[in-house]
């Protein structure tokens, strides 16, 4: 066994070496470089949830009931998934109302009650001096074992008890780190730095010793479970004997809901919180912990099953021990005391806090005789009471500690502690998410809790002491027997803590509810439930105090709070966003008493801070009903504006909608103005001509026959022009405007080229052009269509192919194939094609794209318009390209009747 | 803090941890196999929900 020497002086520099990073961390927090804002030291000092509870308590636990260790666990992974709904809102507000501990946050929610805050720091307390207590027990009981000294001996060496030394040690850690300043909102970056290190010291520690038994004393996971099975503890890798799977849900549940409660949980995870959007991490990082520090658990339980070690809770250290491997067991010793010490100084400092903000300051000020609110420097008295508390603290665990003696396990003194915690969840969740939980709900359902708990859980423990008499448990109280402590109302057969547990929540939560239901609010609640509620939107509206007080008497009471330097530091502070300091004699705004509250709430909760600024300003400042009425109104104004805003956006639509309608007409009216201008211009013209003609025949009546014949063919010819243009007219607006009068049939548009090619014959010869079939289509090319419009469209496209190409040698090509569903006509040519910046254009009325070729029989600039009404009208389009034949390529397509085509092929 | 569809990912994971964790399936988890096999699994379902967590949380933190 180790020589006491070495334990010490291990121990001692393992202290040393936390105290050197507290220090610097405290440092750099001092030089403006916070080593704690990172989300993985966040994490890291969330792990302060695993104890020694966690480090020795968990083997033992599993060594004789396998798993039922791990809700304690799966519960806070639960819970870690809410982080982003639940820990945000809990952390915005305890950051915008300078919220203290969760004691401060409760009597603040509801309604500053002095009452409330007291009572959650008693419960607090009651679950978490034990809780102290049983660190102590670890770290005593493993220091015998470390000595070779029988466990529970208590003495070392030395001949003083190690745990007094101990809880001596984690009180002035405490102290020094925990205590440092008066502004208890303020983050103690070396104790949270600190903390973070020890977590990664505890994890190391434990994962060594895991892989140390798992893969050198045994070959693997298998070998060990082999081991176990063969020797007959197979049963721990079962449903442990005597839980039911209620026991399980209600265990998950408890340590879920207590992440949020737990005294030092609550203090690292919002109070010493430097940055909101560490949550994120936290939410996967934190649960990742968890399950890394109890990865090896079972594989070390069964270990210490098969070596025969009798003490459960001390595996970890008895098999390397065993296994004479002295300095692994140092080094478990040592993560050992990290897990412990980390958990102490935490709870110490998160239980100092409340218990001179919510116990002792209200206390001391209503005293009268004291004259406390007179009196200066009032921060060295908060200051000196923090520290009080903590040696008080420690030294009562101390004493709970030996008064538990040997007789309860590292566990189950946890979870009583844990239970008792638990009270507090149902009036912190409803209180951030329901607005009427109010004050005699919170207040009834959380002393109701503690005492169902006490009764359910406490009281049948004291019968193995003998306080209390063992018949109790099978009499039940007053000799009724639906009232047996441990099977309430014949709620039988649950474990002792899931059975404490359901019956005080219950009662709880019912009244609650029902206090909240039945009972109003006052006023300040009604203000506090909204601002706690609505944390997300009304940020900025507290500022509505309309003080009547002067600066002066309200800086002396920041100073006699906080002192002369830090109250100096807020008058700077204030002064620079105003842009000027303010007048000592000039009355206080809204905004300064404001500030001074919570100043003086850092200092001394908000309950007592508001009790101290009132008796400044006492009859002055503006009454809770006012500042709601001011709220009221003021949400009723924001209501307003916001439908105001709404009407004004549907408008700004429809005028939005109409200006684009308007648009549209102006457009439409353009192109009938354009249409109009350019169908008198083309018509003009072939009358221009006609009529100078004319003109020169009615004044030379002797012409020539050979001119006069001429003449007249001019005549002729332009007239002709000018009925096609008219006709061309006529038939786009009757398409255009849905007047025309469709026949419509099954066409084939085989036959409809045929007869297209048919009726130009004339005019490809006189053009000297020859026109050639292409594919053709093996059956009938059925579509639905105007027979005669069809042809209309393939004739407008052969001629526009015979004007263009080269006279004398044109050729013209006119295909069909089929294109998936639909029928495809081409139509190509040997001219000189569409430039691809007409191709779009091609098809608008009067487009001509080709205006150099001046010898060429001029269009009416309406064939192809009318092409695509035709063609569009019947469900397909047309279009430009390059064809085969070196020139432009028409082609336009159709959709088949595929069933008909069927039909007439059959 | 996290918003839309991360936010419904998130409660998702947490509707499937209480599944995993708790009875009818624990039932399934402690007979798997001829039993013996219930703490390998809960780890297995443990680990899932981390990673399907972290997956949510995925990305830089928007300020």
């Amino acid at each position: 066994m180790f020589s006491p020497w070495l334990i010490v002086l291990a121990s001692a520099a393992y202290l040393a070496v936390l105290f050197v990073i507290a220090s610097y961390g405290d440092k750099r927090a001092r030089d403006g470089r916070q080593l704690i804002n990172h989300p993985l030291v966040y994490t890291l000092s969330m792990a302060v949830y695993c104890t020694s509870w966690t480090f020795y308590g968990s083997v033992g636990l599993a060594s004789q009931s396998g798993v039922a260790f791990l809700p304690i666990y799966l519960g806070p992974t639960l819970a870690a998934l809410l982080f982003p709904f639940v820990l945000h809102k809990i952390l915005r507000i305890a950051k915008s109302y300078s919220i203290t501990s969760i004691a401060d946050f409760l009597a603040a929610r509801y309604g500053k009650s002095t009452m409330l805050g007291g009572i959650a720091t008693i419960v607090a307390m009651i679950g978490g001096v034990p809780y102290i207590a049983l660190q102590l027990k670890a770290l005593s009981a493993s220091t015998d074992v470390m000595l070779g000294l029988d466990s529970g001996s208590n003495l070392a060496a030395f001949g003083i008890d190690t745990s007094l030394i101990i809880a001596v040690t984690m009180a002035i850690f405490g102290i020094l780190f925990g205590t440092r300043h008066i502004d208890a909102t303020e983050t103690h970056q070396g104790m949270v730095l600190a903390v973070a290190f020890e977590s990664i010291i505890k994890l190391t520690a434990f994962i060594a010793v895991g892989i140390f038994v798992t893969f050198w004393l045994y070959d693997g996971l298998a070998s060990i479970t082999a081991a176990a099975r063969a020797a007959g503890h197979g049963d721990l890798l079962l449903m442990p004997a005597g839980w039911q799977y209620l026991d399980w849900f209600l265990m998950v549940l408890l340590a879920a809901s207590v992440i949020f409660v737990l005294p030092r949980q609550f203090h690292v995870a919002v109070i010493e919180n430097v940055d909101e959007a560490h949550i994120r991490t936290a939410t996967w990082a934190f649960p990742t912990y968890l399950l890394l520090i109890n990865i090896f658990v079972i594989p070390i339980a069964l270990a210490g099953r098969l070596a025969g070690i009798e003490d459960n809770d001390l595996i970890v250290l008895f098999l390397p021990l065993e296994a004479a491997a002295p300095w692994l067991a140092l080094f478990v010793y040592i993560g050992g005391l990290s897990a412990a010490t980390a958990m102490i100084i935490v709870t110490s400092v998160a239980l100092s806090t409340m218990i001179s903000n919510d116990l002792v300051m209200p206390v001391l000020l209503r005293i009268e005789a004291l004259q406390l609110t007179r009196r200066t420097h009032l921060s060295r008295l908060v200051i000196a009471i923090r520290r009080a508390s903590i040696l008080a603290l420690l030294l009562l665990a101390y004493v709970v500690f030996h008064a538990i003696g040997a007789g309860y396990g590292l566990v189950s003194i946890g979870l009583i502690a844990f239970a008792a915690v638990a009270q507090l969840v149902p009036a912190l969740i409803l209180g951030i998410f329901w607005r009427d939980a109010n004050l005699v709900g919170a207040m009834a359902g959380i002393t109701a809790g503690i005492m169902v708990w006490g009764l359910t859980l406490i009281v049948p423990a004291l019968t193995t002491t003998g306080v209390v008499d063992p018949e109790l448990l099978a009499n039940g109280y007053f000799g009724i027997e639906l009232l047996r402590p441990e099977a309430l109302f014949g709620l039988e057969g649950l474990q002792p803590v899931s059975h404490a547990l359901f019956w005080s929540i219950t009662v709880n939560l019912l009244l609650l509810v029902a206090g909240s239901l039945v009972f109003q609010q006052d006023n300040l609640q009604r203000l506090q439930a909204l601002l706690f509620v609505n944390v997300f939107e009304r940020e900025g509206t507290t500022r509505i105090w309309r003080g009547d007080t002067k600066v002066a008497e309200l800086f002396d009471l920041l100073v006699r709070f906080v002192g002369r330097e830090p109250a100096e530091q807020v008058m700077a502070l204030d002064a620079i966003t105003r842009g000027r300091p303010l007048d000592m004699n000039a009355r206080a705004d809204a905004e300064f008493v404001q500030l001074v509250e919570r100043h003086v709430a850092r200092a001394i909760g908000a309950a007592s801070a508001r009790a101290m600024v009132a008796s400044v300003v006492r009859g002055e400042v503006i009454g809770p009903d006012d500042i709601l009425e001011i709220l009221d109104e003021t949400s009723q104004v924001i209501e307003y504006s916001h439908q105001l805003e709404e009407r004004s956006r549907a408008l700004e639509e429809a005028g939005a909608e109409l200006e684009r309608i308007n648009e549209r007409l102006r457009q439409l009216d353009r192109m009938k103005d354009d249409f109009l201008a350019t169908v008198s211009h083309e018509l003009r013209t072939p009358l221009t001509s006609i009529r100078s003609f004319s003109e020169i025949l009615i004044d030379n009546p002797d012409l020539e026959v050979e001119e006069r014949q001429e003449f007249l063919g001019i005549l002729v010819r332009e007239s002709e022009r000018l009925t096609r243009l008219i006709n061309n007219v006529l038939d786009l607006s009757k398409i255009e405007s849905g007047r025309m009068e469709w026949v419509v049939s099954d066409v084939d548009l085989d036959a409809v080229i045929d007869e297209a090619i048919g009726a130009t014959r004339g005019m490809a010869s006189e053009l000297g052009a020859v026109v050639e079939r292409g594919d053709r289509a093996t059956g009938p090319a059925l579509v639905r269509g105007d027979h005669d419009r069809l042809v209309q469209v393939v004739v407008n496209l052969l001629g526009n192919a015979f004007k263009f190409t080269p006279p004398g040698e044109g050729r013209v090509r006119v295909g069909i194939a089929r294109n998936g569903s639909d029928w495809l006509v081409t139509v190509d040519d040997n001219g000189p094609g569409i430039g691809p910046q007409h191709r779009a254009q091609i098809f608008e009325k009067f487009f001509q794209a080709n205006e150099s070729l001046k010898d060429r029989p001029k269009g009416t600039g309406l064939g192809l318009a009318i092409c695509r009404q035709i063609v569009g009208h019947f469900g397909g389009d047309i279009w430009v390209g390059d064809g085969d034949l070196g020139g432009a390529r028409f082609a336009f397509r159709l959709p088949a009747l595929v069933e008909e085509e069927r039909r007439a092929a059959e | 803090m996290i918003e839309g569809r991360r936010r419904n990912f998130l409660l998702a994971v947490l509707l499937l941890a209480l599944v995993l964790f708790n009875a009818p399936v624990l039932i399934v988890m402690d007979a798997l196999g001829g039993g013996g096999y219930l703490p390998v699994l809960l780890f297995a379902g443990w680990a899932l929900v981390i990673l399907l967590a972290a997956w949510a949380m995925r990305g830089r933190v928007e300020r």
